[in-house]
């Protein structure tokens, strides 16, 4: 029985120990440590010191976001990926238990994750040479990413046994993380307010505080922060170690206890209109016809929501900035510049989010529902579509980027920015760099069957981070040839230039890749 | 008018196309005649998509020249585009749209004014019997409510030639007959129809010509009467006569050209096999009047076509 249970995991791993991309990417990751070595040597020769602790935490943190990004796309697609392509009915068919699916759809990728942390400790070790990390930090750092990774999977797995696509399933374990990051700090808030107003009493306050401290020492940024302290004395496997691996445990029972039920034939994807355009329909609103651009017609309708998505976010964001505005003015004691700017930052993060999602969806779905030859066969050259594609995209953006510009305005330096934003180079280059994020998502979504967009975050990472240790020594050259301004921004200028060549061969590339799918 | 006078909807000229060291055609030379209805029969992986994809400018071929109604499918793309329409043999369809919406996205997509595209959705949903499901979603139809679809999409810009890759595959009986009668009616508004297929019966039946592809390379182009000839080098004929007539099998093997005359088992009949030559029709025709034999049905025997595909292909997959 056991063999049977095993045999999907079994296979797996053997196909992920032949497979040479599998050693490459483990090679990355030693070289990303190599890359981070010499970060934190570029820095030591500054005024901070111990080199050791800057080229550990780095590796942690960085590691941090990686999990957390395999988390919502490798872990969180293991089994919609079957359900979506129709195919776990044929596995349950081949005599594949719950069990064996989710060992050989999830442990197995979790497993070959663990070893992309486990090859890094070796070359870490350096970072004790160096000076400003002991042993036991960097066991301690490993085994909190170890039992971190563990969880992730684990809720990774469970979103995407019970969520039929693999979008929501990311959502889902987005939402999860959130929770996990920032619940226990928002508990810490919550609970005095309870107590003062009289919903909390007797045991129930300690209880409850008990209950915060402990979400809040389990999070394993917590714990990183404590382990990367200097005198860090505390056990290598505490209560973030423990307290996940139980989490990461009931999520994985409660994912083979749910199985069944979330994998039943009558609850796989099905056509359905979505809920505004049902909601148009019963107050007998219809979807406008194609006119001008059918291409930018089927965009902003099928991939953005149309006119009634847009309504309702503009409504969203208004409710958004105008509440948070308010509530930070009247309970939270920010002065107006302050709300203001913490309002950008929110509606900016929402624009960010929201172009990456649409740049993640408007290939991969002609991709995955092989509408590609049909769109390229139309009497449109390819450079249009993908024009018009874009274009179909940029109204659904309207609300978000006007709300925007009216929290800009709630921010006095708000103004300024913005002027500086149109003149100045330095500014150019986080536009430019948004930009090139798109472009990489729109290229991966070619390349990889899910999971684009946190590739290309992961991408953009490790670029920043390889830019770092080779521009930042050369920016700083300049710097020190001559402490101007204008020197800053021509700085820039270069590197803004470098960006648009980057941009520009990987949208040749896209339109290569794009007659060839079309072909396919 | 022979089919070779006719002028061509497609020719293919010497056309090779490899996917790295495999070559998937080679050296494919073929003529699909203006307003035929052409079968692309081949085994598995003989390279039919691959064909339909370099004519239906989807694959840009390593050599060779493939031309429709005279452009050039690599030069003048998107004429090719506008003139004739593809279907493949997988679902790819717009699922969250209706019916409508659908069709008229790709009306739209192909410059057609608003003012026309109520009438030409409206005639192309009546020509494939789905006017009554124009507001259904498309994900939520049948498969075959899908393949009238993925047809009405293929025939709203009224292209002048129709590539299908196996447009009957995964239909149930009647809406395979369906599928057919519907193709015959296309055909008789002047389109030309091009359909990769694997079931040879129906092919036989709805098909002026047909197109024989094995291992890359063509094996038959022509007719299917031409094919059902070539393909054996002896001639067949059927002839019934009345009953309780005795066996003249033994006369009719001792006539010339004869090669074999027996009498079919559990019938009044007789097949005789012939060499070719001019005229052998009437020769065992009249040696039968002058037998004195009652003859009720006269005709040749017609080999099926999956004989001739079979000989031609040498009986399996590559």
């Amino acid at each position: 029985m056991l063999t049977g249970t095993l045999a999907l995991l079994h296979r797996a791993l053997r196909l992920d120990a032949r497979l040479l991309t599998t050693h490459l990417f483990r090679l990355g990751f030693v070289v990303l440590v190599y890359f981070s070595l010499v970060h934190a040597q570029i820095q030591s020769l500054g005024l901070a010191g111990a080199p050791g602790l800057k080229l550990f935490s780095s590796m942690m943190y960085l590691n941090l976001g990686l999990i957390v990004l395999s988390g919502v796309s490798f872990f969180a697609t293991a089994i919609t990926e079957e359900k979506e392509e129709e195919t776990l009915g044929l596995l349950r068919m081949a005599g594949l238990n719950p069990l064996a699916l989710l060992l050989g759809k999830s442990t197995s990728r979790l497993i070959g994750t663990l070893l992309l942390l486990a090859v890094q400790i070796p070359f870490i070790l350096l970072a004790v040479t160096l000076g400003g990390a002991t042993i036991v930090q960097i066991l301690a750092g490993y085994c909190t990413l170890a039992s971190f990774l563990i969880l992730t999977a684990n809720m990774g797995l469970f979103a995407s046994v019970a969520c039929r696509r693999g979008g929501t399933a990311s959502a889902v374990t987005v939402a999860l993380f959130v929770l996990y990051f920032l619940g226990g700090p928002l508990f810490r808030v919550i609970g005095p307010a309870l107590t003062t107003s009289g919903w909390l009493r007797g045991n129930w306050v300690s209880w409850f505080n008990s209950f915060s401290d402990g979400v809040v020492e389990g999070s394993a940024y917590t714990q990183l922060d404590h382990i990367l302290s200097t005198g860090f004395n505390g056990p290598i496997l505490g209560w973030q170690v423990t307290s996940n691996l139980g989490v990461a445990f009931a999520f994985f029972l409660l994912s083979w206890v749910s199985f069944n039920y979330y994998t039943h034939p009558k609850r796989q994807p099905v056509a359905t209109r979505d809920v505004a355009t049902r909601l148009a329909r019963g107050l007998g609103l219809r979807r406008p016809r194609p006119r001008f651009n059918a291409i930018m017609w089927k965009e902003f309708h099928f991939i953005t929501g149309g006119t009634h998505f847009l309504l309702i976010r503009f409504l969203v964001y208004g409710a958004l900035v105008g509440g948070t505005y308010s509530l930070l003015m009247q309970f939270g004691g920010a002065k107006r510049d302050e709300a203001g700017q913490i309002v950008v930052c929110i509606m900016l993060g929402l624009l960010v989010i929201e172009a990456c999602l649409y740049a993640s969806r408007l290939l991969h779905d002609e991709w995955r529902e092989h509408t590609l030859p049909m769109l390229m066969m139309l009497p449109i050259p390819v450079h249009q579509i993908l024009a018009a594609k874009l274009l179909g995209c940029i109204p659904a953006l309207l609300p978000g980027l006007a709300w925007l510009v009216i929290s800009l305005l709630l921010w006095n330096e708000g103004q300024d920015h913005l002027a500086n934003m149109l003149l100045l180079p330095s500014y150019w280059f986080g536009g430019l760099v948004f930009l090139l994020l798109l472009t990489l998502t729109l290229f991966f979504s070619l390349v990889v069957r899910w999971g684009a967009l946190p590739l290309s975050i992961a991408v953009m990472l490790g670029a920043a981070f390889f830019g770092s240790c080779c521009f930042v020594p050369a920016y700083s050259l300049t710097q020190t040839a001559s402490d101007s301004a204008a020197s800053r921004e021509a700085a820039f200028l270069v590197i803004d230039a470098i960006v648009v060549i980057l941009i520009a061969g990987l949208q040749f590339d896209i339109h290569r890749r794009l007659e060839i799918a079309g072909s396919q | 008018m022979s089919q070779s006078a006719l002028p061509a909807a497609v020719e293919v000229v010497n056309l090779s196309h490899a996917f790295g060291s495999r070559w998937a055609v080679r050296n494919a030379s073929f003529r699909v005649p203006a307003g035929s209805l052409h079968g692309f029969v081949g085994p598995n992986g003989a390279g039919k998509t691959t064909t339909l994809k370099a004519i239906c400018t989807l694959l840009q071929p390593h050599s060779g020249v493939v031309r429709v109604f005279g452009l050039d499918v690599v030069a003048q793309a998107h004429e090719v585009r506008r003139r004739l329409g593809f279907m493949p043999d997988h679902f790819s369809m717009y699922r969250r749209m209706t019916v409508f919406e659908y069709l008229d996205f790709f009306a739209a997509a192909y410059g057609i004014p608003m003012a026309q595209r109520d009438k030409v959705i409206g005639d192309v949903l009546t020509i494939t019997d789905m006017d009554g499901r124009r507001n259904d979603l498309v994900g939520g139809l049948s498969r075959g409510m899908q393949q009238r679809v993925a047809l009405s999409r293929v025939l709203v810009s009224d292209p002048e030639l129709l590539l299908l890759d196996e447009p009957a595959s995964g239909l149930d009986p009647r809406a395979r007959i369906e599928l057919m009668e519907i193709l015959r009616e296309l055909q008789r508004m002047g389109k030309t129809i091009f359909i990769s297929s694997h079931i040879l019966s129906e092919l036989a039946e709805l098909c002026d010509s047909v197109t024989i592809i094995d291992g890359g390379k063509i094996k038959y182009s022509g007719s299917i009467n031409g094919l059902l000839k070539t393909t054996t080098e002896n001639q067949a004929f059927r002839i019934g006569v009345g009953a309780g007539e005795p066996d003249h099998s033994e006369k009719l093997a001792g006539l010339p050209g004869v090669l074999r005359a027996e009498r079919v088992e559990g019938t009044d009949e007789y097949r005789v096999e012939m060499e070719h030559r001019h005229g052998a029709s009437n020769i065992l025709l009249k040696a039968m009047m002058d037998l004195g034999a009652i003859v009720h049905s006269f005709g040749e025997d017609r080999r099926h076509l999956n004989d001739a595909f079979m000989d031609l292909t040498k009986g399996g997959l590559n």
